[in-house]
């Protein structure tokens, strides 16, 4: 039972709960993922598994949310731990703005909403442009250097991992210089040259794994929960307070309601799986104005803002925001005029 | 000791969340939140024994050296060995500080805690008021999620009569012309014989022309929330009767409603109240739209159903 009457705080609360309930549990599934890719996933499996052309690796990272679906809550632990493991930031880029909609969970959702001829219009349309504007990204992302795209802990984070890797290579040779007047610590070393050089050493078996991985969920979890949270309220503050109907004025044309839709889309944080029945219902925005809504919103919303926040630099994710709501404003004001 | 301190300030908010999940199911509030259709109610309480259970596990783990292979120099200073730094490594951990990690559970346990002790479990009515601008407006295009008296016809019903024309999906289906007795077997009845319909249900029937040729003077009883009726009202006999209709989440709710006409004078009535509603279905035409109005012979005060406000997702 609640202790309180409906009231506008008690709105605000109601609302901050309801987001929360919903997407908590895809950021708890992203953080356990991202938990045992850090423990369990070697790190050249990403290596091996892409293209080693660049710009095949990004258009394939583009496809992975039809393999690995995953909504745009639960992609950004994911990402994060993905990069450190080594898949490179255009990739992973292109992987966290497309997968919450080139993926078939969002396909079926939105058939189901805009039903009738308009149905598969709307969702080839919908996966159409966000992937083909997330490798656009990928490309773009790629001119930049990882050290000004990602904050400082995860590129020292990235820095370690490949000076581990380099110093594993050159082990053989420099080994014995480096390690004739260390050897007090408790923990034997063999050093036969052969050994996997990956922070085992002696204390850190495969028994220790499991509570490595649920650390590192905890951490994740807590450290994007936090931007989540900050997000959350921000959008529950929106979708109680400020009356509604204020939009519907934007929807006479498309050179207002495109960029009134995405901007709608951006503080109402919408989950990608369910946004595509609220667009339905948005009668007074052309198709147009409907497809920047459901292509925005999963790439660039209030909490994503914070979450992004938790692995990027403020002015990347701000340029980012930027970048792709003036590139998905021309692409749909210009499809309003041509349809 | 800094380390350990984090992993158990870490489990300590982990198990708050967890408890927090965990607290709404067992106590049946999560309907108010989350839609009963598809699996969020079942995530919710997934997720919140999953919180529990890895906060025991980093509890009772908390002093366990775990070995750490991501996120750190590795320069070889095997010297010391002293635990907190698993061997000399140099972590780079965003935030493992016990003072850093306080602020984190702060900022998503302050808020959590807060509303979830504050929650009215319920939108009020200047969330509705700010809600209702499309409350002047009937169905546009098909809404199926919403409407399933046609949809969820039985096969076969109404096979032996011609398909009406523009049906074509009836038709492929083998439906007949919807009739009245296609609606009988889908709606039950009172024992006055008055039909019990959603108010979701009735508002969608504006949108089909066969369905609300058959409901049209039909007897009906229905279920839900008054507002006063701002649109359309000059005698000032109308309320409006609605229902909050909801994909996943609350914040993705809107208010669904029908105008309820009485006719001479309006009955004493409490905004946001719980009513039964008997009447008459009628249909107006408000510019393009069709929209169903009840002819209203009485409302009688009620409680909330037991699944919360919402009307079903369809």
């Amino acid at each position: 039972m609640p202790f309180t009457e409906p009231s506008l705080i008690g709105d605000f609360f109601y609302a901050f709960l309801g987001i929360l309930f919903e997407g908590a549990p895809y950021i708890l599934l992203g953080t356990l993922i991202s938990g045992f890719i850090d423990a369990y996933m070697p790190s050249d499996l990403m290596d091996r598994l892409l293209p080693r052309n660049r710009y095949g690796a990004i258009a394939l990272s583009g496809l992975l949310g039809a393999v690995f679906p995953v909504c745009e809550c639960a992609i950004v632990p994911v990402i994060r731990r993905l990069v450190q493991k080594g898949l490179p930031i255009s990739c992973a880029i292109t992987y966290m703005l497309s997968a919450p909609i080139v993926n078939p969970i969002v396909v079926f959702s939105t058939l189901s909403a805009f039903s009738g001829d308009d149905a598969w219009f709307m969702t080839l349309s919908r996966v159409g442009v966000a992937y083909a504007v997330t490798v656009l990204v990928g490309i773009v992302v790629q001119q930049f250097s990882a050290r000004s795209i990602l904050r400082g802990g995860i590129y020292r984070g990235i820095q370690s991992a490949i000076d581990g890797q380099d110093k594993q290579q050159n082990h053989a040779h420099d080994h014995d210089h480096d390690h004739d007047h260390e050897h007090e610590h408790e923990h034997e070393h063999e050093h036969d040259h052969d050994h996997d050089h990956d922070h085992d050493h002696g204390h850190s078996g495969e028994r220790d794994r499991l509570v490595l991985a649920m650390r590192t969920a905890a951490r994740d979890f807590l450290d994007v929960g936090m931007y989540f949270t900050i997000g959350v309220l921000i959008t529950a503050l929106y979708r109680t307070q400020i009356d509604q109907a204020s939009v519907d004025a934007f929807g006479a044309s498309d050179w207002m309601g495109v960029p009134a839709m995405m901007a709608l889309a951006f503080v109402l944080s919408l989950c990608s799986t369910s946004d595509a029945f609220i667009a339905a219902q948005m009668l007074s925005f052309s198709q147009a104005a409907k497809l920047a809504f459901l292509t925005y919103g999963p790439m660039m919303d209030v909490k994503l803002v914070f979450m992004y926040g938790a692995v990027f630099k403020p002015r990347f994710v701000v340029a980012l925001a930027l970048g792709l709501f003036v590139t998905l404003g021309l692409i749909f004001i210009q499809w309003g005029n041509l349809s | 000791m800094t380390r350990r301190s984090v992993i158990i300030l870490q489990s300590f908010a982990l198990l708050i969340f967890g408890a927090v999940f965990l607290w709404f199911y067992a106590g049946g509030r999560l309907g108010a939140y989350l839609t009963s259709a598809g699996s969020f109610q079942i995530q919710a309480l997934l997720a919140g024994v999953v919180l529990c259970v890895v906060g025991l596990f980093l509890l009772l783990t908390s002093g366990k050296e775990a070995g750490c292979t991501h996120d750190h120099d590795h320069d070889h200073d095997h010297g010391d060995g002293d635990g907190d730094t698993a061997g000399g490594h140099h972590h780079h951990h965003e935030d493992d500080s016990v003072g850093g990690m306080l602020v984190t559970a702060s900022v998503i346990l302050v808020p959590l805690v807060g509303a979830a002790i504050f929650t009215p479990d319920a939108y009020s009515k200047h969330w509705v008021q700010n809600n209702s601008a499309n409350w002047d407006k009937g169905v546009i295009g098909e809404t199926p999620e919403a409407f399933d008296l046609r949809r969820g016809q039985p096969a076969g019903a109404g096979a032996e009569g011609e398909p009406g024309e523009g049906d074509a999906a009836a038709a492929a289906a083998g439906w007949g012309p919807y009739t009245f007795e296609d609606f009988k077997l889908q709606v039950d009845q009172n024992d006055d014989g008055e039909f019990l319909m959603d108010v979701i249900s009735i508002f969608y029937t504006g949108g089909d022309e066969e369905v609300k040729n058959v409901v049209d003077g039909l007897p009906v009883e229905t279920m839900g929330q008054v507002m006063p009726e701002k649109v359309r009202n000059p005698d000032g006999t109308r309320l409006r009767v609605f229902r909050l209709m909801m994909n996943c989440c609350i914040a993705d709710a809107r208010p669904v409603s029908v105008p309820v006409d009485f006719g001479t004078s309006l009955p004493d009535y409490k905004e946001m109240g719980w009513y039964k509603i008997h009447g008459t279905m009628s249909y107006e035409k408000w510019d393009e739209y069709t929209i169903p109005v009840i002819r209203a012979t009485r409302m009688e005060p009620t409680e909330a159903p037991e699944q919360g406000t919402f009307g079903r997702r369809g």
